[in-house]
């Protein structure tokens, strides 16, 4: 079922943008039923993956934006963290390397996620940010230097 | 050319969080129910017969076993209904409750037997014959109503779905408020289960936002009534 094969992978992209596991069950979701819903103007001859996680990258970043513009406007409670990752325990306990990816910016963090753990080409990852595919090279390329820092560094323990 | 670096960091994988299954169950469900409901009213004779044939299974398959619907009947029994294998999910008929079954569907829908010791409510309607969530009826739940909602999921085991046996109790259930839109006033059982081939999350819904013991023992009685296909 489509649901089941994808459904993971959509929460997991909301999750490298958000870091809050609330807001991106609500944004995953969001995602979810927004692309079902509009699943008869998709072009089956593309492959489904790149555009459900273009999907659920977008309604992550709107999220962020409105907490964001929330915490600006003085919002009350946890879920209204302007830097989401600050509350990522779940990340930060996955060793040092995981770590490192969670202290990262969300833009270099979701291009991370997506190269080396969610498996996506370049050419996708272009797709689902809307940027040219020199920019994701470029911008891959600096995220892991960055990564590199942190951990040469010792900032994760 | 992959640098060591990139594939330690590629090893790092499992790092990266999982969706819920409780989420990943009520985005499902969110979503089969946004599928076009069948208004045929052809389908909705071939789910009564369904109903129908299952409960004559059940009487049959009891009788057949020698036991009778009253022995069933009560707090915490400690007996699992048994089914034949290729019977409908639902819930084995007892005065004063209403129930549906879907019986077993085709995927995507999650085969759905539902309970209620109340009338299903007419807002509810037609969509509650296809197994969709009877969210009106659980909101105007008296403060001793009960409804008890069964949904199925097939394939793999799902994590965070423990093994149990039936009858499934309401003692290892997680209590909560706010269902998929149900008033906080409501209190909400859920008890998630993997028994042979299926996924199975079970929600009792009480019309009190802190049930009796006597509601809870009416309602464990009705889960007692559960067969699931085996």
């Amino acid at each position: 079922m489509l649901f089941r094969r994808h459904w993971q992978t959509v929460w997991q992209v909301a999750y490298a943008v958000l870091g809050v596991r609330a807001a991106a069950d609500d944004a995953a979701q969001e995602a979810m039923i927004g692309a079902f819903a509009a699943l008869q103007s998709f072009d089956t001859r593309r492959p489904l993956g790149p555009w459900l996680k273009r999907f659920a990258f977008n309604r992550a970043v709107d999220e962020l934006r409105r907490r964001r513009a929330r915490a600006e406007a003085g919002g009350h409670g946890n879920e209204e963290t302007v830097e989401p990752w600050a509350d990522a325990p779940e990340l930060g306990a996955g060793g040092p390397i995981a770590a490192a990816v969670a202290r990262l910016s969300y833009e270099q963090r979701t291009i991370i996620v997506l190269h080396y753990w969610l498996d996506c080409t370049r050419e996708q990852i272009a797709e689902i940010l809307d940027l040219p595919s020199g920019t994701v090279a470029s911008r891959l390329g600096r995220a892991l230097a960055q990564l590199r820092l942190l951990l040469e560094e010792n900032y994760v323990h | 050319m992959s640098t060591d670096f990139e594939d330690r960091l590629r090893a790092a994988r499992d790092s990266l969080p999982k969706p819920d299954s409780t989420i990943s169950a009520s985005v499902e469900r969110r979503l089969l129910a946004s599928l076009p409901a069948t208004h045929d009213p052809r389908r909705r004779a071939q789910i009564q017969g369904r109903v129908l044939a299952a409960a004559v299974a059940f009487a049959l398959a009891l009788g057949a076993l020698g036991f009778g619907i009253g022995r069933w009947v009560g707090p915490s029994s400690g007996r699992a209904a048994t089914a034949t294998p290729q019977a409908a999910p639902g819930f084995i008929p007892a005065q004063g409750w209403n129930t549906i079954s879907t019986g077993l569907t085709k995927p995507p829908q999650a085969p759905t037997a539902l309970a209620a010791n109340v009338p299903f409510a007419a807002k509810d309607g037609e969509s509650v014959w296809a197994g969709n969530f009877p969210g009106t009826t659980i909101n105007g739940l008296p403060s001793n109503g009960v409804v008890l909602a069964v949904w199925l999921y097939g394939g793999q085991p799902l994590k965070n779905y423990p093994q149990r046996t039936q009858p499934f109790q309401l003692s290892d259930a997680i209590q909560g408020h706010g269902f998929e839109g149900v008033s906080r006033q409501k209190a909400d059982y859920t008890i998630l289960a993997r028994t042979p081939g299926w996924n199975v999350q079970v929600e009792v819904f009480f019309g009190a936002g802190q049930p009796s013991s006597q509601q809870l023992q009416l309602a464990q009685a009705e889960l007692n009534r559960l067969v699931l296909p085996g």
